[in-house]
């Protein structure tokens, strides 16, 4: 066998094989293609066989329905934006504080305090999940966004890991000559300490972002009325109150998936080496 | 004297500095010891305790009575409790296919196709995509009158094809096909990193002997990748037996039992018919199950190693 023969055998295997996943790819991808094609057509076309991918006319009532409806899709989107923002936000102050302490700083029972959070995590969420609720009904806040945000503001386990990994990375000469110049620890947490784990700033952001989007269990435990509804919840909600309206349906599970997909397409080179060298989420 | 006096200052200060670095420390994880000890250590002792009372959402707090281990011994002789456990050990099947798939699927991406790069992204879709969308999709798709899936079957002369969600047989299966579709592409994600370490000479050398695609993936590929594979299989039963979202979303656990799953009925029981108290017993149960898996599954690895 010469070697010019080897090489073309190598180049069909190639092209072989990147058919076979163009035909995997395409079950990960057709139910999306179908959830935007019929949300752009009528009930009878929707189900039309074969299926008519690029829809012959437009119909826009779908978005109508749900954008122009009694509860404007707005309102939940503005109540996604704002719970997200939120848990981003305290995601990041406290993941990132816990991780810098576990990783820089020495305390008394640094070790066991961390090892402690770390067994925890193996714990079936379901446990916490009642006692959880329970503390939220004494504070007085069912029915509210702050019973959805404010666990992220008190210190996510795998995000305190993520970050612990990261901040173990920044080499420690650089922490101690800031010292010896006299600067306080919060003061080279902030402006030494975190611009050098940007990257792992970002994957956290991205992965809990995501997390919080869509978080359907969260809200449905918690949030009864139906403007405080955030879309998750409000898709489940759109499904059974329009529950033969399937244009209605896919044209709002379109609103709401569809500007995260955007969002991880665009910036998933960014990270998507990060997510995978740091392991598991949840 | 003198030289004392400064040994004592020296002293102080290093005793100072110790209490500063103590509590700046605590001040940092202060956030994340607050949530530990409400949510966390709080919460499991409290979960503890409610599953030995008859705890609901509705009684006063001073109503609510201490039960021994009544709840604990309701479990076997409840048909839903029972139920539920069979359908986990059911959608256990779900696990393998996942991860065979995966490993599969990575095994081919790495450096064996064109466009690697653009199929990794298209595998984590469904990772980044509310549970909810995904549910309404797939319900739609596997609509039984008029959904694509049973008019395709049907143009194929299948006259009858299954009911899928909506029948006792096939919901289980439906269900367990929307669990491997979700979560295939985030474990050929994680092998595929895992695939990275391994020395590209280790494949060539193999193609220079000879040795096919297959027998490079049986020899190669799945003992190297073990690791990953012990993680992901203790993970994923651990998921199997606590996700219900999709099942809440989807079936609520009909028709009949026959997609009630441990986790959902710890949702149904808590939530929809008030038994907080028999709810926490049985997610204790749930931890036991959880444990006895990961304890086999360590066992059949050391065994494998030594």
């Amino acid at each position: 066998m010469s070697e010019k023969n080897y090489q073309a055998r190598l180049l069909v295997r190639k092209i072989g094989l990147t058919v076979f996943m163009i035909l995997v790819s395409f079950t990960m991808v057709l139910p999306f293609l179908w959830m935007v094609s019929s949300s752009f057509k009528d009930s009878v076309s929707m189900f039309k066989f074969p299926i008519e991918w690029i829809p012959k006319t437009l119909n826009f009532s779908g978005y109508e329905t749900v954008w122009k409806g009694q509860i404007p899709f707005s309102v939940f989107f503005i109540n996604s934006l704002k719970v997200t923002f939120l848990a981003v936000v305290g995601t990041v102050i406290s993941c990132s504080m816990g991780g810098y302490a576990y990783a820089k700083l020495k305390f008394i029972g640094r070790d066991s305090l961390f090892l402690a959070k770390l067994a925890t995590m193996m714990i079936p969420s379901q446990i916490t999940m009642l006692p959880t609720f329970m503390i939220f009904k004494w504070l007085g806040l069912i029915n509210s966004h702050a019973a959805l945000w404010i666990p992220f503001f008190l210190g996510q386990p795998f995000g305190t890991f993520l970050m612990r990994q990261y901040f173990l990375k920044v080499p420690d000469e650089l922490l101690d000559s800031a010292r010896i110049d006299g600067a306080s620890q919060p003061r080279i947490f902030v402006t030494i300490a975190m611009p050098l784990v940007r990257a792992g700033l970002s994957v956290l952001v991205f992965l809990y972002f995501v997390w919080a989007w869509n978080n359907y269990e969260g809200p449905l435990l918690y949030i009864r009325s139906t403007t405080l509804y955030t879309l998750p919840l409000a898709l489940k909600y759109f499904s059974d109150e329009f529950s033969t309206n399937y244009t209605a349906i896919m044209a709002a599970s379109v609103s709401m998936t569809i500007p995260i997909l955007f969002l991880f397409v665009a910036l998933q080179r960014f990270f998507i080496e990060d997510i995978t060298s740091t392991g598991l989420k949840g | 004297m003198h030289e004392t006096s400064i040994e004592q200052q020296k002293r102080i200060l290093r005793r100072r500095r110790k209490l500063m670095e103590n509590l700046t420390g605590y001040l940092f994880v202060m956030p994340n010891l607050l949530g530990f000890i409400v949510f966390t250590v709080f919460s499991i002792i409290f979960s503890f305790y409610m599953s030995f009372t008859d705890w609901s959402l509705i009684k006063l707090f001073q109503n609510i009575k201490f039960v021994g281990i009544e709840n604990y011994l309701e479990m076997f002789t409840d048909k839903w409790f029972q139920a539920s456990v069979m359908n986990n050990l059911w959608f256990l099947l779900t696990v393998p296919v996942t991860i065979f798939f995966a490993m599969v699927i990575a095994f081919i991406l790495n450096d064996k196709v064109f466009g690697k790069n653009v199929f990794r992204t298209i595998m984590y879709l469904p990772n980044v995509t509310s549970v909810v969308a995904i549910s309404v999709i797939w319900f739609t798709l596997f609509n039984p009158r008029s959904g694509p899936i049973n008019q395709m079957l049907r143009s194929l002369g299948i006259a009858n094809p299954p009911q899928w969600l909506s029948s006792t047989l096939w919901a289980k299966p439906t269900i367990g096909l929307l669990m491997i579709w979700k979560t295939v592409g985030y474990y050929t994600i994680l092998y595929l990193a895992a695939l990275q370490a391994i020395p590209r000479q280790l494949y060539e050398a193999a193609t220079v002997d000879g040795a096919s695609l297959v027998q490079q993936f049986t020899k190669i590929t799945i003992p190297l990748l073990s690791p990953t594979t012990f993680m992901l299989t203790i993970l994923s039963v651990m998921n199997v037996f606590k996700d219900w979202s999709l099942i809440q979303i989807l079936t609520e656990g009909g028709p009949g039992t026959s997609t009630y799953t441990l986790g959902y009925y710890i949702y149904y029981a808590a939530f929809r018919i008030n038994r907080m108290g028999y709810a926490s017993a049985m997610s204790w149960a749930l931890l036991i199950i959880i444990m006895v898996f990961t304890l086999i599954r360590f066992r059949v690895e050391k065994k494998r190693d030594f």
